[in-house]
């Protein structure tokens, strides 16, 4: 596996979201993504996954330039990605949900077998009583394991994994923690994007930091801790404004 | 032909959503009719055509199989899709455009599939229903016709077939009895009393009855705001759903009470 962002400027009218961001992931391994509010992280994301086309730069997955084609035909290279907002398809149930990437990319496949990995995986996520359930009808923790049970129906190599933390209950927050570990020992790289500093430095093994659209640091999370420039532009920026509350 | 001009609009409107789209056909309807209205050799312009009729008889029977089997027909066919691989994709993207992308559904390729196999279908009922009536104008492509086509499936209930069917036969039902509303005998000389004001208002005095003219549509302009507003399953479906759930209560209830009706058997023999 190999995912490669190639000196990546994007410009949204007058605004420079991102700076010549460079990065590259050769190996399984989970990489946190963090900066302050608007330093670029999902613009990052959604140039990774082909929604948003680069300004300048490029994006070449398993050494084949992807950053011009559409979302589906990078989620079929295998790149999957989670959204800030869940986003369930919530008028369809949580089997369906969870049918539509397995088929959607292997249209041969035979539905009552993926039906079943699909149940195997929903109980791996303790979550397999909800299958006929419709989607808006999961509380919004259960919607994020929805989400990351969609991702792995889509087996991809690497998932980016936008802020899954946020707003979910402790227990089901557990369930995550052990699901972003599988994936890494199952040889998924995880780029991770989430506030909750505690789950970043528990989970990951490198650590990039964006700010105002560039990396300003990234490398071993406890170097990059330490790392003068980063506390000036994020750490340190935390801790005044806990001064001034 | 209609899925071929299906095709067409649907790679046209590709990249517009929502209220874009909807403009965009409503725009679309209204060139179509323009058209068809100058070209007066081809189409008969604003006078229309008459057709020839699709069965030699003057009876409605034939008609009437010919129609149930066409409904019958499209309702297989199209529960068929909404309940294959493909209908799954259709409804993502109905739901999320870009997730159902980010999980590797080609959006494009559906959306473009979803307006030709609508547009066939509509292109089926229309033939079939102007070879019936004899006669066509361009007067059916006016927002109204098109209004009704919706109001039909809102009512209905977007989001069920039968439901929408049913929401067909209820509109057009009642837009017949809507036509006029019968007075009793005894009440005449009252509403003949009020006449010229109720004929100001767009009404007409008729013997024993209140032509509505364009009233009618106002009333169903009124339920469809209504139900979008507060049903947005429509009227129709909710009603639907309610009924079967109960059957399927009614059924987990007795087969509980069957089991527990094992249990304490069994219990009884255990004492034993």
């Amino acid at each position: 596996m190999k995912l490669e962002v190639r000196d990546v400027v994007k410009n949204f009218g007058g605004l420079q979201a991102l700076n010549h961001v460079s990065l590259s992931i050769e190996k399984p391994e989970i990489v946190g993504l963090i900066g302050p509010n608007g330093a670029g992280k999902t613009t990052l994301t959604n140039i990774i996954d082909g929604v948003y086309k680069p300004t300048h730069g490029q994006v070449w997955l398993n050494n084949e330039r992807v950053d011009k084609l559409p979302p589906y035909q990078i989620a079929r290279r295998g790149l999957g990605r989670t959204f800030q907002v869940t986003r369930a398809f919530r008028r369809m149930t949580v089997m369906e949900n969870m049918l539509v990437p397995a088929l959607a990319i292997h249209p041969g496949a035979n539905r009552r077998k993926t039906e079943q990995k699909a149940y195997e995986i929903l109980e791996y996520l303790t979550v397999e009583h909800l299958a006929n359930e419709l989607g808006r009808g999961l509380s919004g923790g259960q919607q994020k394991l929805l989400e990351l049970g969609r991702l792995l129906m889509l087996d991809p190599q690497i998932i980016i994994l936008d802020e899954p933390f946020a707003g979910v209950h402790p227990k089901l927050q557990e369930s995550i923690y052990n699901y972003i570990n599988k994936a890494h020992t199952e040889g998924k790289a995880i780029i991770l994007i989430s506030h909750d500093m505690d789950s970043i430095f528990t989970l990951s093994e490198r650590l990039v930091v964006l700010h105002f659209g560039a990396v300003i640091a990234d490398g071993d999370p406890a170097e990059v801790k330490n790392d003068p420039v980063v506390i000036e532009a994020y750490l340190g920026k935390e801790e005044e404004e806990a001064k001034n509350a | 032909m209609a899925g071929l001009v299906g095709l067409f609009i649907g790679i046209l409107c590709l990249r517009l959503r929502k209220t874009y789209l909807a403009l965009f056909t409503i725009a679309f309807a209204e060139i179509v009719r323009l058209a068809i209205n100058a070209e007066l050799d081809l189409t008969g312009g604003p006078m229309g055509l008459y057709l020839d009729p699709l069965i030699k008889t003057t009876s409605y029977i034939p008609y009437y199989y010919l129609v149930l089997g066409l409904l019958l027909g499209s309702l297989a066919f199209m529960y068929a899709l909404a309940y294959s691989r493909f209908g799954l994709f259709f409804r993502s993207i109905r739901e999320d455009e870009e997730a159902a992308a980010a999980m590797g559904v080609n959006v494009v390729r559906y959306k473009i599939l979803a307006f030709v196999v609508t547009s066939m279908l509509a292109g089926l009922a229309g033939a079939v229903d102007h070879h019936f009536i004899g006669f066509i104008a361009p007067t059916e492509l006016v927002i109204g016709r098109m209004s009704l086509v919706i109001a039909m499936a809102v009512i209905g209930g977007i989001e069920s077939l039968i439901g929408a069917t049913l929401g067909a036969i209820f509109i057009h039902f009642s837009l017949e009895w809507l036509q006029k509303i019968p007075i009793p005998a005894a009440l005449m000389p009252r509403i003949d009393a009020i006449g010229p004001t109720l004929e100001n208002l767009g009404f007409t005095l008729t013997g024993n009855a209140i032509q509505t003219n364009a009233w009618r549509m106002v009333g169903f302009g009124l339920l469809l705001m209504i139900t979008l507003r507060f049903w947005q399953n429509g009227l129709i479906y909710p009603v639907i759903q309610r009924l079967t759930r109960r059957k399927a209560l009614e059924e987990t209830v007795s087969k509980r009470q069957a089991s527990s009706e094992e249990e304490t058997d069994s219990q009884y023999r255990s004492e034993e």
